[in-house]
């Protein structure tokens, strides 16, 4: 094995399997002429190409805005659906007070985190958006969870289903949310980790909306207050709508209320934070 | 020049590179050493996350394409990507014409 190939084989093994064959393939041509120009001096052009592990970590900040994008995608449809079969589809509810609980949780969390995300997203944060979705996935899997749990349950004393049917299914169902668990939590560790070398170098950019939506995330008390507002707002025009304008208002301060516990629950998993004394001054 | 100081500048001094011909990794490193007479002696590995991200944000776009006998990448500069340029560069000139006369370089 000549150097240049050991250079490449460190280089591919620090590389997403996604990028590998791309990147090594390019990285060769270029080392090729590289060695050319040097006359035939591998050592000279590896040491100007730079280590093989910077420049595959490169790589990977490099492409995270495009792995945000993917777990926003997915955890985006999967939070929609788990806070759609909350909202209106009657939930096969076992008498269980703690799956009740992991339902009600999982969908207030859930709904702070849409929202908290949804903001990052319009101000470009890739890392806090990979964050937020981690948290949105993990949300949704208690909502989903429970409501698979109730309807197996449900299902099972019915007999509408055999036993076979409904164990697959929730495992098919359990096997796709750990897969984008897996996923879109590994994204966010990758930007957890761009987040600390970006401190380290005290490079935080931020310009138009991104500049406004940082100043609003800088005070927790405010984005906690602008969310509480609206999805009590919301949730008791909806309340008025389907039942009776009796009782929305209730109905809304409720739903505020749980979006703060909401808030206190996830806020430190969603990059919430207070300006520090030293930011202050 | 110090490769930090580069890195921030490094996107913009790609597409304009590229606004010329499309090129691939090589020539574009050979290119941006050429213009700058070997003032800017970045890591080379630095070119290529960079052009990737490029790439990922629709500015650039690249093909494999065979040069001389030999397979290569080739990136081009898209319409978006040109757009890009034309506000870098009237970003660093801004820049640029402050700095100069914060030295008192205009005396």
């Amino acid at each position: 094995m000549t150097r240049l190939d050991a250079y490449l084989a460190r280089l591919g093994a620090a590389l997403p399997v996604s990028i590998r064959a791309r990147v090594v393939d390019e990285v060769r041509a270029h080392l090729e002429d590289s060695i050319g120009a040097e006359s035939g001096d591998e050592d000279k052009a590896l040491q100007r190409f730079g280590d093989a592990r910077v420049v595959a970590q490169r790589f990977v900040v490099e492409g995270l805005a495009r792995r945000s994008r993917i777990a926003w995608r997915t955890a985006l449809p999967l939070m929609v659906a788990a806070l759609g079969l909350t909202a209106y589809v009657p939930t096969p509810m076992p008498d269980d007070a703690l799956i009740g609980l992991a339902l009600a949780a999982g969908a207030q969390v859930g709904f702070v985190a849409l929202s908290v995300t949804l903001l990052r997203r319009v101000a470009g944060d890739d890392v806090l958006v990979a964050r937020g979705s981690r948290v949105c996935v993990i949300a949704a899997g208690l909502v989903l969870g429970a409501w698979t749990y109730g309807f197996a349950e449900t299902a099972t004393r019915s007999g509408a289903f055999g036993r076979a049917t409904i164990v697959s299914g929730v495992a098919v169902i359990g096997g796709l949310w750990a897969l984008f668990a897996v996923t879109v939590g590994r994204t966010a560790r990758i930007g957890d980790w761009v987040r600390a070398v970006e401190q380290a170098a005290a490079v935080r950019p931020a310009v138009g909306v991104g500049r406004s939506i940082d100043r609003i995330m800088v005070r927790p008390w405010l984005a906690c207050a602008a969310v509480a507002v609206a999805a009590g707002i919301a949730m008791g025009a909806v309340h008025a709508i389907h039942h009776s304008f009796a009782g929305s208002a209730a109905t809304g301060m409720t739903e505020a209320a749980m979006v703060v516990a909401g808030f206190v629950l996830a806020g430190p998993a969603l990059g919430l934070r207070g300006r520090s004394k030293r930011e202050v001054v | 020049m110090k490769p930090a100081a580069v890195q921030g500048h490094l996107d913009g001094m790609l597409l304009a590179i590229l606004s010329g011909a499309p090129m691939h990794g090589y020539a574009i490193i050979e290119e941006l050493r050429r213009r700058s007479r070997g003032s800017f002696d970045l890591p080379e590995g630095s070119v290529y996350p960079a052009l990737y991200r490029l790439e990922e944000d629709g500015l650039v776009t690249s093909a494999w394409v065979v040069v001389e006998g030999r397979r290569r990448r080739v990136y081009s500069l898209t319409r978006r990507g040109r757009a890009a340029l034309g506000r870098q560069r009237e970003g660093w000139r801004s820049f640029a014409r402050a700095v100069d006369a914060v030295y008192g370089g205009a005396r």
